[in-house]
């Protein structure tokens, strides 16, 4: 079986680059496409093998989707928060340094949170007892905090509530897919439209060690990663990017140290989602539910195995990270960036017309129109996410 | 923390983790029974007894289909069988719901 594992483990690796590269394509998007097709693979292979290569896919994707966002500026809605900082390198010609952090990020807060998987399989069904009855109100009250912590926090509130309505109505329809066009126009073409307009030019790239954070930076952004992108696992519809838009606050996070800690909890949501399944029977993100469809159950033997696949993919993801992110670095000078800019573009509204049809489209304008609101008024992004949490914290409250 | 010791602790990883793969795997079923509700190939043989019928469809030969209901299902057909996997008498076999 161990040979089967791996070749699932290179298989995932692969997809997860595939994922992780390509702006607007999602693990959840790929998850879907294994599952459908999962009653043809099955006459051929057995449900671990597929469930490996989606969590390989998974844990490969949250090392890699920092390159998009950093070099591209086109961010996934886990990877939004590193935008501003890693884009202010990148314009520095610290692009891959920026890639470097996120690396740190990642890797360390994967090793920290499989040492604590046994904690967590303890805690989790604790807290979530506690907590399950008021999880409406608590979202609510993380949701006040995000947005009273933005300096512009009129703006926070109408954007919250414009994207939560967006939200409502869009998850609440017919549409197929409803996430990929929402999701891509707020935080991917948006962004990509603000640097066509604004005409950027990218700086010779210097593929080398410049930023220096302090060990105390180090620890706190760490702790930070693993500690925000374990708890909000807990939660329904909170995800990496709230996650570190409250450990700024909570850890008072500098701005580099922002970037490691971005890298954590992407990757630390990601597998102790995996937890979540195995304590509360609870699936937190797209991919997990993919692999729950599958499976339809984690015991302790499967879980371990997870773990060790993700110690095994972090390894490698690592490498793969920091070579692409060199390559990325090099072609970033070569390639005219509107160019590129302007193919993504194209590449996601042909993707949305492809999977959600017209009214995708439609859904498209509406999210990057909205998504372009706090790029102007300079309030934080990451309150478009009240598209998911707004429809969750109603789903809770009434 | 430079990219000579990223690459360490990354190799470390991977050392570290293949021999839990390893030994983890040992106590994992591959396989969830209750997943697989639809089956698609093609009739390799049919064994009609009083009340069931036994139909083998490639390419997944191993798991027979069994059906209570009265099938005329011809050896070549190609066929969707929507069901569930049940053990009889320790072996698994694929119980049809229905037949397309």
């Amino acid at each position: 079986m161990i040979f089967q594992l791996l070749i699932a483990v290179l298989i995932g690796i692969l997809c997860g680059i595939l994922t992780g590269l390509t702006p607007g394509i999602h693990i959840n998007l790929v998850s879907v496409l294994i599952v459908s097709l999962s009653t043809i693979f099955l006459n051929y292979t057995s449900a671990l093998f597929l469930a490996t290569i989606i969590i390989s896919m998974g844990v490969t994707h949250t090392f890699l989707d920092s390159i998009p966002s950093i070099f591209l500026g086109a961010p996934d809605s886990d990877t939004v928060m590193a935008v501003l900082p890693g884009h202010k390198l990148l314009f520095q010609g610290l692009g891959w340094d920026a890639v470097r952090l996120t690396v740190i990020g990642s890797l360390l807060c994967l090793l920290l949170c499989i040492a604590i998987i046994p904690i967590l399989v303890l805690v989790f069904p604790i807290l979530y007892s506690l907590m399950k009855n008021y999880l409406g109100y608590l979202l609510l009250v993380m949701v006040a905090f995000i947005i009273l912590k933005d300096s512009k926090k009129i703006w926070a509130m109408i954007i919250f509530v414009l994207s939560g309505i967006l939200g409502l109505i869009v998850l609440n329809s017919e549409i197929s897919q409803p996430l990929f066009p929402m999701l891509s126009g707020m935080f991917g073409i948006s962004a990509l439209l603000i640097s066509l307009f604004n005409k950027v030019e990218v700086p010779t790239q210097i593929d080398e060690e410049y930023v220096e954070i302090s060990r105390g930076e180090y620890i706190k952004s760490l702790i930070g990663g693993v500690f925000s992108g374990s708890f909000v696992a807990l939660f329904p519809g909170i995800g990496a990017a709230q996650a570190a838009a409250m450990s700024t606050v909570l850890f008072k996070v500098k701005e580099y140290g922002y970037l490691i800690l971005v890298g954590g909890i992407n990757t630390v949501n990601f597998i102790i989602a995996l937890v979540t399944v195995y304590t509360l029977d609870k699936a937190r993100n797209g991919a997990i539910v993919a692999v729950m469809d599958i499976l339809t159950s984690i015991d302790l033997a499967r879980l371990v195995v997870f773990a060790a696949i993700a110690l095994i993919v972090g390894g490698i993801a690592t490498i793969l990270t920091l070579k692409i992110a060199k390559i990325f670095a090099f072609m970033i000078e070569e390639i005219e960036y509107q160019i590129v800019s302007l193919a993504i573009l194209f590449f996601i509204i042909a993707l949305a017309l492809y999977f959600s049809g017209f009214i995708g489209l439609l859904v498209l304008l509406i999210s990057t129109a909205l998504g372009i609101i706090p790029q102007i008024t300079g309030a934080c992004r990451s309150n478009a996410m009240g598209c998911l949490l707004l429809p969750v914290i109603l789903f809770y409250l009434l | 923390m430079n990219e000579k010791a990223l690459l360490i602790i990354a190799l470390t990883c991977v050392v570290l983790g293949l021999p839990i793969l390893y030994i983890a795997s040992q106590f994992v079923e591959a396989d969830d029974p209750r997943v697989l509700t639809e089956l698609t190939g093609v009739v390799e043989r049919v064994t009609a007894k009083e009340k069931v019928t036994i139909i083998s469809v490639k390419p997944m030969t191993s798991i027979p289909v069994v059906t209570f209901d009265k099938s005329n299902v011809k050896k070549g057909e190609k066929i969707t069988v929507n069901g569930e996997l049940k053990s009889y008498n320790g072996k698994l076999e694929f119980v049809a719901d229905e037949l397309k």
